[in-house]
Order: structure tokens, then sequence, then C-alpha cells
């Protein structure tokens, strides 16, 4: 829920809990018309006494409730999950290099990058921009992925954001969490694509194996997105020998019946049985995949080539699934006040207590 | 040990009659000579004859037995008539909050044990209890009777209203004036002057008037600490105050509505006793019993 100003709502229903003022509200209630009742015969004599202190009395009593409604009010945004949103500028877009892109860069890439505005920052910690980074220097051990992943909740870029990349895997990391902006991925030119990796297949199924077929050619189309872009398949039914006519250089045969000789001779897998339902769930199950439908060589060729560290499940999400806003969570700020407001509190009652006793 | 028995362990006894005769009782044998002997109709005893002795005081015939002058002696004719007044009021209905009788059961059983000692003497006990709603009024006779009479009208009334103002009570304050001992029992707190003009009615030249005013602990004392919000018995006025800060002002304001009440009763020349609800009962019997004795003298 978008609140006016900077604040964020990420969890609403939590504002329930202002329900909870009821509380304040009555114990107040109460307390005004406190402490002890006591009668007596003749007033008079107290309203004498009276003029003492009364004042301080009431002031206690309204510190203390507006002391428990903030109690109250803070535990709910608390609940409620206020954050400030992520800051930045509306509609500028960003520029992010890693520094293997950098170091491998020529010197006309170069040029562009320092001329980006805003200026392009470095995936190394304490993001330095791009003119100020000395490449050699920086760590090679920091992931850039999570750096992007963290850069980008943190900062809202409504513009188009582009991550200069060399294809090497290593730079990104193994963890790589989902990214809340669409990502424009250019691969440094001394690293460009040498020669396109082709692989050609089949998927072969019979009918009551769709669900399998399904998740299989998600992750094929992952793999095709981020990994192979020459990927191609044709799926076709167990009974469809047509089909088949092609030469593919691999073939999944998801079938309980036996697969026929012709066959046999391209790279065949059978993605079934427990271990593969296992994998499928798995967010590494296109990668696995791509174990069984390339050969060693080709597989330390994509390695190699591709723009390495994408999440292939993730990046569906990328573009597709609204992701949250990137915002600043405040909870250990408003954890804090609360503590602070509920230990006055304590204090101030306490002390009315034992005045009381 | 403690010779009197403080309200707390009385009011555990629902029996007032029981409880009356009891404190009476016990207070009685506290002291020495309980009644004073002399001129009388109940014969008492003998004793030798002393010069100055009227000689019509002689008993002759034990004179003619034994040869020897003998005085008789007898209870002093007494035949006071003791007028109990009661403030019926709702402000009497005061307590400490540790206390277990509120002003009003303190006063009902005061004068449950006055009227027991004024009967015992010979004397003629008399009940008036008085608010705005109520009164009620037994008039004055001797006799175990009269002091059974007055424990029955102790439980008709309760503390409701007011102390009555002048116009009411003019019939009755006129019985007061005759010669008699009157004893006022009220915590003297009014709302406008209706105690005093009260007092000053009753008070005449023939007369003896005490006035026994009740306070309870926490009136005296003010143990309160914190908020305490104060209600009115009467007005219901609230007024909220913080104890601690407001004791030593209380405590003072205390003093010089005393020191006023006293000084105003003395002008009337009536004899004011504090009485405190949370002691024993002695200190208001002895204060009669003092101006009973005074009354003889």
């Amino acid at each position: 829920m978008d609140l006016p100003g900077a604040w964020l709502l990420l969890a609403p229903a939590g504002l329930l809990g202002l329900l909870a003022l009821a509380i304040p509200v009555a114990i107040h209630l109460i307390s005004r018309g406190r402490g002890r009742r006591v009668l007596v015969g003749n007033i008079e004599l107290v309203r004498a006494a009276r003029k003492t202190r009364v004042t301080t009395l009431r002031l206690t009593q309204w510190l203390l409730f507006l002391l428990r409604v903030s109690i109250v009010v803070v535990a709910t945004l608390l609940l409620a999950r206020l954050a400030l949103q992520g800051i930045g500028s509306a509609d500028a877009g960003a520029g992010y290099v890693t520094p293997g892109w950098l170091r491998a860069a020529s010197d006309s890439e170069r040029e562009e990058i320092l001329a980006l505005e805003p200026a392009a920052r470095v995936l190394t910690a304490g993001y330095p921009e791009a003119q100020d980074f000395e490449p050699g220097i920086a760590d090679p051990d920091y992931d850039a992925w999570p750096l992007l992943a963290e850069r980008l909740s943190t900062l809202r870029h409504a513009g188009k954001v582009d991550v200069y990349a060399e294809p090497a895997i290593a730079a990104f990391g193994s963890h790589r969490p989902g990214l809340p902006n669409e990502v424009g991925w250019r691969l440094a030119a001394a690293a460009a694509e040498p020669e396109a990796l082709e692989s050609r297949g089949l998927v072969i199924h019979d009918q009551d194996r769709s669900d399998d077929v399904r998740r299989l050619e998600l992750a094929l189309d992952a793999l095709q997105r981020y990994r192979i872009p020459k990927l191609q398949w044709q799926t076709c039914l167990t009974d469809d020998v047509a089909c088949r006519s092609v030469s593919p250089d691999w073939v999944a045969w998801l079938a309980d019946a036996e697969p026929p000789d012709d066959i046999a001779s391209a790279r065949l897998f059978r993605p079934q049985g427990p271990a593969w339902l296992a994998a499928t769930t798995d967010p590494r199950y296109p990668e696995v995949l791509l174990d069984s439908l390339l050969s060693d060589a080709q597989r330390r060729r994509s390695w190699q080539q591709l723009p390495a560290g994408v999440d292939v499940l993730a990046a569906g999400a990328v573009s597709s699934v609204p992701v949250p806003l990137p915002y600043r969570p405040l909870h250990q700020w408003l954890g804090l006040l609360l503590l602070a407001l509920w230990a006055v509190e304590r204090l101030l009652s306490e002390r009315g207590r034992v005045a009381n006793a | 040990m403690e010779r009197f028995l403080d309200p707390r362990t009385l009011a555990r006894v629902k029996d007032m009659p029981l409880v009356a005769r009891s404190v009476a009782e016990g207070f009685l044998s506290g002291i020495q000579p309980s009644q004073q002997r002399g001129v009388g109709i109940e014969f008492s005893q003998y004793r030798a004859y002393e010069p100055g002795d009227e000689p019509k005081r002689i008993d002759w015939k034990l004179f003619a037995r034994s040869d020897r002058y003998f005085v008789r002696e007898a209870d002093r004719e007494s035949e006071i008539t003791t007028w109990i007044v009661i403030d019926c009021s709702r402000s009497m209905a005061q307590r400490s909050e540790s206390g277990a009788w509120d002003k009003f059961d303190y006063a009902r059983h005061l004068a449950a044990t006055l009227a027991y000692l004024a009967q015992r003497q010979g004397d003629l006990p008399g009940l008036l209890m008085l608010n705005t709603e109520q009164q009620q009024i037994v008039p004055p006779a001797a006799g175990e009777r009269q002091w059974h009479r007055i424990l029955k009208a102790l439980h008709t009334v309760s503390a409701e209203g007011r102390f009555p103002g002048d116009a009411r009570l003019l019939p009755l304050v006129r019985k007061l004036q005759l010669p008699s001992l009157v004893v006022v029992i009220s915590d003297f707190h009014e709302t406008r002057d209706e105690l005093l003009s009260f007092m000053r009615g009753v008070a005449t030249s023939r007369n003896d008037v005490i006035a026994l005013q009740l306070l309870c602990e926490d009136e005296t004392a003010f143990p309160f600490r914190g908020a305490v919000n104060f209600e009115d018995l009467e007005s219901g006025e609230r007024i909220l105050v913080s104890g601690r800060a407001a004791r030593v002002r209380y405590l003072e304001a205390l003093e010089n509505y005393e020191t006023r009440l006293r000084q105003a009763m003395a002008q009337l020349d009536i004899d004011l006793e504090t009485v405190d609800i949370d002691r024993p009962l002695d200190a208001a019997l002895q204060a009669f019993l003092q101006r009973r004795l005074h009354m003889r003298a």
C-alpha cells in the first residue's frame, strides 16, 4: 500500500492492529476517574488541600495515554511493515558494469561507459562510479549478481537498467536472487559470441505425461533465452512417426514404452523416475538439463560464452511477474522506537504505582 | 491484653445488645466506684453514724437492736434524663478503608452502650435519631425495657440525607432544653450551618450537652498516596487529589476546622469530645461518665 510521501506499507493487513487502540483509550478513561474512590463526609477539607499537584497528576495521565497510543501505533506500523520507498530519480536509467567487463572492454567500449549519464557504477563493494574504478584492484571474489539485486531493490530505477558484463559465470556467483527491474545484458565485445552453439532436439511423449512435458519445455525455454539462443526442439507424441524424420542431436523420451531403435542413435535421455522428479522442482533444473542436452565439448563452450549468471527460473519473473517496489525496511528503527516508548511508559506508570501503594 | 475490645473485634459480633452490654460491663468493672452512695430510695448499705449526719437518717430500728447508731445509705437518687442524639446524615456512613464500622455503626453501638449505662445508673435514657428523611424518637424512660426500646429504634433509621434544618427541629429541641444530659453523636460535618444551629438551640443553662465528634483514622491521619478520587457522601462531588502531596494541606485544613468547631462549642459551653471510631469505645464512655459525675456534684 502506498502512503503519501515516500512511505510504504508492505503488509497493510497489519493495520488491523490499530483496533488495539481501544486498550489505551479504555485504560485512560478508567484511570481518568481514578484513583481509588474514597468516600468522605466533608469534601471541603479535601478541596482545601486540592490545589497541589493535581495538574501533575493529570499531565501524567495524559502522557501515559499518549505513550500507550504511540506504542500501539508503532507496533501496528511494525506489523504492517512500514517501509521507506527506494530513493532514486524517477525516470533515469542506470548502467552497471562488472569489474571483469571493465578489464576486458576495448577502449571505445570504455569511452561509451564513461559517457553514460548518470554515471555507470561498478558492481563491487561500495558501487563506485566507473571512472573512479581502477580495474585490477577490484576484489574478484565479489559476486556481481547479489550486489546488483541489492542495489536494484534499494534504489528505484524507473528507467532502463543495463548491465555490462563479460560472459563469465564466475563473476556472478552461485546465488542469484530475483531482480525487481528488467535488465538489459550487454556483453563486452571482446568476449562476443564467437560462434553460435546449435542444438536440435526432439521431445517425444505420450498423452499422460503432459505435466512433465510442460516443465521440460519451460526449462528448455529458459535455456534458449539465456544459455543457448540457437536451441531448437520439437515436441511430438510417441505414435507420431512423421515427426521423428528429422535427425536430432538429442531426444527426450517421456513415455512408459521403450524407445524404438531408430532413435537410439541420438543422445537419448528419459526424464522420469524420482531423481528427475526431484530435479524439476530444483531451481537449477535447466542447468541439470543442460548436462543431458549437450555433449561435453558443447557444455564447455556454453559455459564460456553465454551471458552468464542469469538465474533461469527467476529470469522468468524479471519481466512478467510484478515484483515488490524497492524499499528500505524500517523495522529496526520501529523496533527501537517501540522499545524506547515501552520503557518510558513502564517508568512512568511504575512511578505512579509506587506513589499509589 | 487489651481491656477494651476494639471495633474490629466488636464488628464480628452481630448482636448489638451483647456488644453494648459487654462493653458497658467491661467499662464499669474497670473504674472503681461505679456508683456513688448517698441519699436515695434504693437501700445500699449501713454505715456508722458520724457527727454531721442528719439525725433523721439514723436507722432507729437497728439502733434498738444493736444499741449503736447506723445511717442508712442508698444509691443516689438520679433520675437524670439522658438524651442521646444521633446525627443520621449520609456523611455518617464514612469509614476508614481498613475499618470495620462506619461512623453510623459506631454511633449506634455507642448509643446502645450509653443507654445501657444510663439505665443501669437509674437514669432515664431517651433517643433521638435525625436526618432529613427520617426521625426517630424514644422518649426518656427508666428500666430495662426502655433499653430494649432504644435498641429497637436504633435499627429503624439508616444514614441518609442530611441533618435537618431548623424549622422541623423546633419542637424536638424544646424537649432537649429541659434539665437533662444531652449527648450528641455526630461527625459535625455540615453543609450549611444546621448542626451548629441545632447545638445552639439545644444548649441552655438548664441542661448539659456533650458533643461526641466521630472521626475515623483515615480522616485524621490521611494515609492516602497517589491518585485518590475523593467523593463527598452527601453531595456526591468528586475531587481528584494526589494523596501524599495533599496530606499536609489537608491536615492543616482539618486542624483549622477542629479549632473552629471547638471554639464554637466552647462559646455554647459544650464539651466537645473527639472520638476515633477505629479505637475502642471507652474514650467516649469516659467522656460521658465524667460529665455524668460532674452533674451529680
